[in-house]
């Protein structure tokens, strides 16, 4: 489903020309949930971006159900909520949704349907009419992940969904997004919080100053270095 | 941004409420504020976006407010200058011209007036107020009867010019002792005008002058006789020379100057 | 792809909309056409052409202001809130994107400059009894101009903070206006300089065509050849401006 190969992403500041993503190869397969995990600064929020297109690869190719990442053709068949989401203060929720299901060329029917219901789904069905001005950061995460999915994507790109919640917000997102795995969604999620991967991902990979540095699946990564993630994930960072 | 534009009324109320309110209110100096800076007429016209008509009607509304507000020095400094700024930014404004024709001589500025009216006659040539004003102002303040005529001649041509206008060329043309040419216009006038009052006093003048011409006439001979000249007409009828001394229908007497032998008319 | 670009156009429509400058800028334009009816009174009778020239003008400059302050801020503004993820992520083309923003603007431009119009108009006909036809080619040719100065800021905004986009427009505005004394000042030149000026008149854009603000108070209406003229380079030097301005936005990163 999503392919990226030899990916390559270096910015400029300053006139030093820094490495933000170094040479990163990964495969998430059909109904997989991935997490890529690695310390503030790794450069997952880059990654992210890159497979979103809003950023553009130096070097290396990324493609999406086989399409090239930023095309016209693989953003429909994405669904992408980022960091702190934000939506323009002048619109109400239902509104936000309109908006983006007009993005996408839905048509007013079929929109208005899915958006009832998804608004259910993320608990926010009271909030229909209220001004996004409004909202807490809770409700603005549980939006953009509504927002995320109103085109019934085939890949899911979440950057840190579980940022900034409490107890309770954190509890209904895992569950929502366990929901969706079963349903076979295949879903590619960064986080700096270690306990949510492990109940929820199929496959991980650490990453650290641009490079994967650990790869595979929870348990087997538990079961191979004998320790705990965390123990796993802070011994790798010290050690890279 | 709303409260800027009622600063902004409220600043124009207040400036026309100083300029219009007696000076020993605030004492004898608070005109000095109000004098206008006018830009140079190119600095003006690019900052205008162009719109240069607008400038040219702020500044007409500042020359109004500045004469209508009285002046401490005893003469309107900045008035002829503002005079041609608003006739710089709008060329066609006559109304503007008209009026600095009006008052800049008789604030003092008659030579302004007349270049002013001369930029008009350019900018608005197929207007007859504009040579009709510039001869006032040659006729009345600088008593140039010759400037004066020409310019009514000219306006004369416009259309829509009072049939008065060309009668006026030949009063100034006789003002200015230019006699013959006087009558050529009296006689224009007198057979080309629809006018009936017009042709009727072009006709008296007419008469007028060749009376004049004929009084002179007997003046050439009575020298040529006598070898000096009559001290009063009187003298040609005596001298049997001519008749009787005739009566102008504009009713003039006739006077004569014995040093020269020029008849012209008494001022009573 | 329609759908998506009036999806957009529309947001940024409303989105402008909410923003309080505008309707500061909307009720301090209605204010000065009324002042100008106060300025009308004292002028020695010249009342028509005071409300005409006054109400034009303040048109401008009001409808300008929307274009440098808010033109100039569209796309920064998604950037800083961060709103423009949300777009770009979707199925949404660079050129819809940029296009869209620009395509809300004018709208609310033409809003904006309509109820101006309109309130010139009544004042206008309440106190002259007639309004000259003139007068509305020249408020539909200061919609124009502002059209093109916001592709302008647009532009200028793609790759520059929104304040040098302000700024850069401005000069542009007044370079525009000043463009018959450049090409004077350039038949005087040496040839050299000749050649630079007169670069400069054709490169920048020639505000002074739109301006029909100054025939009103003579009631010229322009002939119709005169308006084909207007509107082909307004369409052209604005497509020119769009082109150019898209191409800078496409190579932008978020």
């Amino acid at each position: 489903m999503l392919v990226i190969r030899n990916l390559t992403k270096q910015f400029y500041q300053r006139n030093e020309e820094i490495t933000v993503v170094d040479n990163l190869s990964l495969t998430v397969k059909k109904g997989q949930v991935f997490g890529l995990i690695g310390p503030n600064g790794a450069g997952k929020t880059t990654t992210v971006k890159l497979i979103s297109g809003l950023l553009f690869p130096g070097k290396g190719k990324i493609t999406i159900g086989g399409f090239p990442a930023g095309s016209l053709e693989a953003k429909r068949k994405i669904g992408f909520m980022n960091e702190n989401p934000q939506f323009y203060y002048h619109l109400k929720a239902r509104e936000v949704l309109e908006f983006v299901a007009d993005l996408f060329e839905i048509e007013k029917a079929v929109a208005t349907k899915k958006i009832d219901v998804l608004l259910k789904e993320v608990g926010l069905k009271e909030a229909k009419e209220l001004a996004v001005r409004k909202f807490s950061k809770g409700m603005h995460q549980r939006l953009a992940f509504a927002v995320a999915q109103i085109n019934n994507p085939e890949l899911l790109i979440l950057d840190e969904p579980l940022d900034g919640l409490d107890p309770l917000g954190r509890l209904d997102f895992k569950q929502m997004i366990l929901k969706l795995k079963k349903s076979g969604a295949t879903i590619f999620f960064s986080t700096h919080i270690l306990s949510d991967v492990e109940e929820i991902c199929d496959e991980v990979a650490i990453l650290h100053k641009g490079k994967i540095i650990a790869q595979g699946s929870p348990k087997d990564l538990v079961k191979s270095s004998k320790q705990s993630l965390e123990e796993l994930f802070v011994r790798s960072i010290r050690n890279a | 941004m709303v409260f800027l534009g009622l600063s902004f009324v409220a600043q124009i109320n207040y400036d026309s409420w100083r300029r219009y309110s007696p000076p020993k209110l605030l004492g004898v100096d608070y005109n000095v504020y109000i004098e206008p800076q006018p830009l140079s007429p190119s600095l003006a016209k690019a900052v205008s976006f162009g719109s240069t008509e607008f400038l040219a009607d702020y500044y007409w509304l500042t020359l109004i407010q500045y004469y209508g507000g009285g002046t401490p020095y005893g003469k309107y400094r900045k008035l002829a200058e503002l005079f041609s700024l608003v006739t710089d930014l709008s060329p066609k404004f006559q109304q503007a011209y008209q009026t600095g024709l009006i008052i800049l001589p008789g604030e003092g500025f008659p030579d302004q007036a007349i270049t002013l009216g001369e930029k008009g006659k350019k900018n608005l040539p197929d207007s007859w107020e504009m040579p009709y004003y510039t001869g006032l102002v040659h006729h009345i303040y600088k008593k140039d009867y010759v400037s004066a005529a020409k310019e009514f001649q000219i306006a004369a041509t416009k259309k829509d010019a009072p049939p008065i206008t060309q009668y006026f060329a030949g009063i100034y043309y006789k003002e200015a002792d230019q006699r013959q040419l006087a009558y050529q216009i009296f006689k224009t006038v007198h057979d080309t005008t629809k006018d009936d009052f017009v042709r009727e006093r072009s006709g008296k003048q007419m008469v007028h002058l060749e009376m004049t011409f004929f009084l002179e006439d007997a003046v050439a001979k009575y020298h040529q006789r006598f070898g000096r000249y009559p001290s009063i007409l009187q003298e040609l009828v005596f001298k049997q020379i001519i008749k009787e001394v005739p009566i102008s229908p504009l009713g003039i007497n006739f006077v004569i100057d014995p040093q020269n032998g020029k008849v012209s008319e008494s001022r009573k | 792809m329609r759908k998506v670009l009036w999806a957009i156009t529309l947001n940024t429509f409303r989105e402008t909309l909410r923003d309080k400058l505008l309707y500061s800028l909307v009720g301090f334009a209605v204010l000065v056409i009324a002042a100008s009816l106060l300025a009308g009174s004292v002028s020695l009778g010249q009342d028509a052409r005071v409300i005409q020239d006054f109400s034009l003008t303040a048109m401008l400059v009001f409808l300008l202001i929307i274009t440098y302050f808010i033109g100039t801020q569209l796309v920064f503004k998604e950037v800083e809130r961060k709103t423009i993820y949300l777009v770009l992520s979707k199925p949404v083309s660079r050129e819809t994107f940029y296009l869209g923003k620009f395509l809300g603007l004018c709208l609310t431009i033409l809003v904006a400059g309509l109820i101006m119009a309109v309130m010139f108009v009544i004042v206008l006909f309440a106190k002259t009894h007639s309004v000259p036809t003139a007068a509305y080619f020249a408020a539909g040719a200061v919609i124009l101009e502002a059209w093109l100065l916001t592709a302008v800021s647009l532009l200028f905004s793609s790759f520059t903070s929104p304040l040098s986009s302000a700024i850069y427009t401005f000069g542009v505005t007044l370079i525009g206006h000043g463009s018959a004394t450049v090409w004077l000042l350039s038949q005087k030149a040496s040839p050299v300089i000749r050649g630079i000026l007169e670069g400069v008149y054709y490169l920048f854009p020639n505000l002074e065509k739109f301006n029909l603000r100054n025939d009103v108070v003579f009631n010229l209406t322009p002939s119709a050849s005169q308006v084909g003229l207007i509107l082909l380079y307004f369409a052209s030097y604005t497509v020119f401006l769009l082109i150019l301005g898209v191409a800078v936005f496409r190579k932008d990163e978020f």
